[in-house]
């Protein structure tokens, strides 16, 4: 290795760096559910909740791609903190004031996760459960978006279409003014809410709790739910960051569209992804629902990318403290030529965002839906001392024209909002608007140009 | 990587007219009169020998591009010489290379860029600069090899040749092609002391230029490397331009200095001749991600000429492979699936199939800079910033007590996508094979953390070539 040929190291970080939407954010400490059992540590407390700050702040200060620290103080930040740190007794309350400290940076993909929470191998899959409900941002909430048969929300009388109001004692309405003092924007807001709600409801398999639930017609009920194993695979650990449960869905419309939806951008997932893709015909379209997909592995982007363009491309760059990332494309030799209609929403995160966005920006796809969440910051995880994961965002990702998807999102090119009248109806109008769309574009390429007509030779007399 | 097309021509020229003397010692050594008559018609062809006694001096300013497999440097070079061995060239690269000069006062040779350094010229350089810059170079080429037979007719571009072997003093003997009607020199063949070595050049598009037929076209054609030189301007017997500033006393010294920490590290890597003579390498390294907690298990493959293989195996992310087998670049992935590697990537990526890398460095850096010494990890250093004409390489720290490389503050890159300013550190140095490799390196950027440990190295292990070709499973 010479000078400027560590060339070999900056590929395989690229496919490691990952853009997965953080656990839940500082202002949302006081919500967590999840008891911190207390680790055997070799440490006294006080050393080892010292070093936990100081690696916290320390790492911040070291990796966070803005120098300026977007203008907050970081050094004022670890002095006002620091003089905390001796009132806190427990991993607990030293997750919620590292989460405090981390919000006051207000950005995305900083967060404290509980070593319990996360699931590293197969014997700690029971970590995470399921109810079988996914949810989705509306304008005023929470709603349901999704009840997968036979599953916990499902036997509980969960309907798709229902907001939700309430997770145990946490009522949503009057965090969501909590997060509107703290100043965080609106499209941030509506992402948190619905993270907040996905990450509570996959506590530890058999975790009882209860939802608050209204109607399309506004009734209020509750449920009793308890979380179950997650029924589908689930992804390998990537050094520090966590398995997550997988699920992926490919299906050939009856007009030959092909729908695909992945749940987070898993290694996994790519090879039925690309299987799928290949195997869609020239006149075909393709339909790809990032819909509360939270993001992941950041390579993944340019990876199904490559499955969609002609020649080599670029979906934008990535800001480090000190250099940049780019994130090149690679034409793959079957690739799939017809229309993409993209769905997004407010949940749709990070990763989701640098692909939407890309495909976008390269003219390559439509999108249909929601501005998404605004959460696109690669990031990378490290362990603690206290055991406790520390997920921090080391980059900033900037489309191909130049512009941040970090607290703006990515605005659809065909807004469609659902309503949950059309959700409870069983109707999802952002899915219709994409079809529609990929016929439309079929029908303008079997149509022969109007000039043709108009110059049609007259009959000889 | 592209090289500086200067310095590959003044390999060449070395090649060519090892041993050769500004004045001929003793006439032509012919050992036919089929040689002469070759040489003959070739000296009558360009130009005949009394207008080349009466060239002093030339001027030639040319356009040069170099491509591999579409990557594509070029660059501008202005150039005059002398027959007395003088010579003075202003190379322009594009930014951040900018202009290099180069010059031979006839006492000392340097090279001179205003941001990134200074250097000498060998004496063997400027020997070899000034006879290929010779404005008489025709009439004197006969004079610069101890051997000269004549071979069968060959063929070149559909062009009767007749066709002589000349051994230089050193180096290995070199094959060149005269058009048989015309006497113009039209190719020549150098093997090289390794594969990768071999050169070839051809010139083409001839004209008369102040009496004397000079070609305007010269290819050169190296491992893959096409280096194309247009002249634009060629005029002999211009005054020279003494313009060039000779060195200071600062840059002389801080020269001699930056010389001998270069020769320092040379002499730390072991056995030069065993590191020329290995065939193949395989090393087997864990490269731990310390930001994100990934290891990586990585597989290096490396045979010579120019055939490579790195696998590599992550946990959660699973195999990614790439390699070169001497035809098509590769790279397949669970991510990405099967593609090619072109152009710079390619580029790139075959400069890890260098065997003779680690001692390439001395030579790679044709510009210097003496920084003040200071101390890595403890040890006390010498510091270089090294460059060649095209940019900076980096700021290469060497220990004071033992020569050896222990840091290089540099950029990485990939393509043209990535740049992202790495400090390597290097570490845990051990004997192989005769030669000194690190077998801990530490890459440090603010956002990531990067350890390589080394748990195999082995050389001239039998490789089956099957292993490089392109695993197109998945294309």
């Amino acid at each position: 290795m010479r000078g400027r040929t560590t060339r070999w190291l900056l590929p395989w970080f690229c496919s490691v760096v990952l853009c997965a939407a953080a656990p839940a954010s500082s202002a949302d400490a006081a919500a967590e559910t999840t008891p911190a059992p207390a680790t055997t540590a070799e440490l006294d407390w006080p050393t080892m909740r010292q070093r936990t700050f100081d690696e916290v702040w320390i790492t911040v200060n070291e990796s966070y791609f803005d120098p300026t620290f977007g203008g907050v103080d970081w050094a004022a930040v670890r002095t006002e903190f620091a003089a905390r740190l001796p009132d806190v007794a427990d991993k607990a309350a030293l997750r919620l004031l590292l989460q405090q400290m981390l919000g006051e940076l207000k950005r995305s993909h900083f967060g404290i996760v509980p070593r319990e929470a996360a699931v590293f191998t197969p014997a700690e899959r029971a970590r995470i459960g399921t109810i079988g409900a996914e949810f989705t941002a509306l304008a005023d909430g929470v709603y349901v978006f999704r009840v997968h048969p036979d599953s916990p929300a499902a036997r509980a009388g969960v309907h798709v279409g229902d907001a939700v109001t309430r997770v145990n004692e946490t009522v949503l309405a009057e965090l969501d003014a909590r997060l509107t003092e703290y100043g965080m924007p609106p499209a941030r807001r509506r992402h948190h809410l619905t993270w907040a709600v996905t990450t509570w409801t996959r506590a530890a398999v058999g975790t009882e709790f209860t939802l608050g639930l209204r109607a399309p017609d506004g009734t209020e009920r509750s449920v009793q739910l308890a979380t179950a194993p997650h029924p589908g695979e689930w992804s390998e650990p990537v050094g520090n960051f966590p398995a997550e449960p997988l699920e992926f869905e490919s299906v050939r419309e009856a007009d030959g569209t092909g729908y695909l939806r992945l749940n987070v951008f898993a290694v996994p997932l790519m090879r039925p992804l690309r299987a799928f893709v290949r195997q869609l015909p020239a006149d075909a379209g393709l339909i790809l629902d990032l819909r509360a997909n939270p993001g992941g592995l950041t390579a993944m982007a340019p990876g199904i990318t490559g499955l969609l363009v002609s020649h080599d491309v670029s979906l934008g760059r990535m800001r480090l403290r000190e250099g940049e990332l780019g994130f090149p494309a690679y034409a793959q030799k079957h690739h799939f030529d017809g229309p993409v209609a993209v769905l997004i929403d407010g949940a749709s995160a990070s990763t989701s965002e640098i692909l939407a966005a890309g495909l976008q920006g390269l003219g390559r796809a439509r999108l249909f839906g929601e501005t998404s969440a605004g959460a696109a910051l690669p990031s990378a995880f490290k362990q603690l001392p206290t055991g406790d994961l520390f997920q921090y965002a080391i980059g900033d990702v900037q489309t191909i024209k130049g512009e941040t998807i970090e607290g703006h999102g990515v605005v659809p090119d065909v807004p469609v909002a659902s309503t949950p009248a059309q959700l409870a109806a069983g109707e999802d109008p952002v899915l219709a608007a994409a079809r529609a769309w990929i016929a439309a574009e079929h029908a303008a390429r079997e149509t022969p140009p109007a000039s043709a007509v108009a110059t049609a030779p007259a009959a000889s007399p | 990587m592209i090289r500086s097309a200067l310095l590959l021509l003044a390999a060449l020229a070395l090649l060519l007219f090892a041993g050769c003397a500004t004045t001929p010692a003793s006439g032509p050594r012919y050992d036919s009169s089929a040689v002469a008559d070759v040489f003959e018609r070739y000296i009558t062809a360009s130009g005949g020998r009394a207008t080349l006694a009466g060239a002093q001096t030339l001027f030639v300013e040319e356009d040069v591009v170099s491509e591999r497999d579409g990557a594509r440097i070029s660059y501008t070079v202005l150039r005059c010489s002398t027959t007395a061995g003088l010579f003075s060239l202003c190379t322009t690269f594009a930014e951040p290379g900018g202009i290099t000069d180069m010059a031979f006062n006839g006492e000392v040779g340097w090279r001179r860029n205003a941001a990134l350094g200074f250097s000498f010229l060998s004496p063997a350089e400027c020997q070899s600069l000034a006879a290929i810059f010779n404005p008489q170079r025709a009439v004197r080429v006969s004079y610069s090899y101890r051997r000269q037979m004549r071979l069968p007719d060959s063929v070149v571009h559909g062009r009767a040749c007749h066709t002589l072997l000349l051994t230089p003093n050193s180096g290995t003997a070199e094959t060149w092609h005269f058009d048989a009607v015309t006497g113009q020199l039209l190719r020549i063949e150098s093997p090289g002391l390794t594969p990768e070595q071999s050169v070839a050049l051809e010139f083409d598009d001839y004209r008369i230029v102040d009496g004397q037929i000079y070609p305007f076209v010269e290819r050169r054609f190296e491992a893959g490397t096409v280096t194309t030189t247009t002249r634009k301007v060629v005029r002999f017997n211009r005054d020279f331009p003494d313009t060039r500033a000779n060195p200071s006393f600062t840059e002389l010294t801080e020269a001699a200095e930056a010389d001998r920490i270069l020769n320092r590290y040379a002499a730390s890597l072991g056995d030069l001749q065993a590191l020329a003579s290995f065939t193949s390498r395989y090393m087997e390294s864990v490269l731990e991600n310390k930001s994100s907690g990934t290891k990586t298990v990585t597989r290096l493959t490396i045979k010579r000429p120019n055939r490579v293989l790195v696998e590599e195996e992550t946990p959660g992310i699973g195999l990614s492979a790439r390699g070169y087998d001497g035809t098509t670049g590769w790279s397949a992935n669970e991510v990405e699936g099967y593609r090619e590697l072109t152009g710079l990537e390619l580029a790139q990526f075959l400069g890890s199939a260098d065997l003779y890398a680690n001692a390439r460095l001395p030579a790679s850096a044709q510009l210097r800079r003496l920084l003040p010494a200071t101390e890595v990890s403890g040890h006390p250093v010498n510091v270089l910033a090294l460059a060649t004409m095209q940019g900076p390489l980096g700021t290469f720290y060497f220990s004071k007590e033992n020569g050896r490389l222990l840091r290089v503050d540099g950029i990485a890159t990939s393509g043209t996508h990535s740049s992202v300013p790495m400090q390597v550190e290097f570490s845990d140095f051990r004997l192989v094979d005769g030669v000194i490799f690190p077998f801990v390196i530490t890459a440090t950027n603010p956002a990531m953390r990067l350890v390589t440990t080394v748990t195999s190295l082995q050389h001239n292990v039998p490789v089956d070539d099957a292993i490089f070709r392109p695993r197109r499973e998945d294309e």
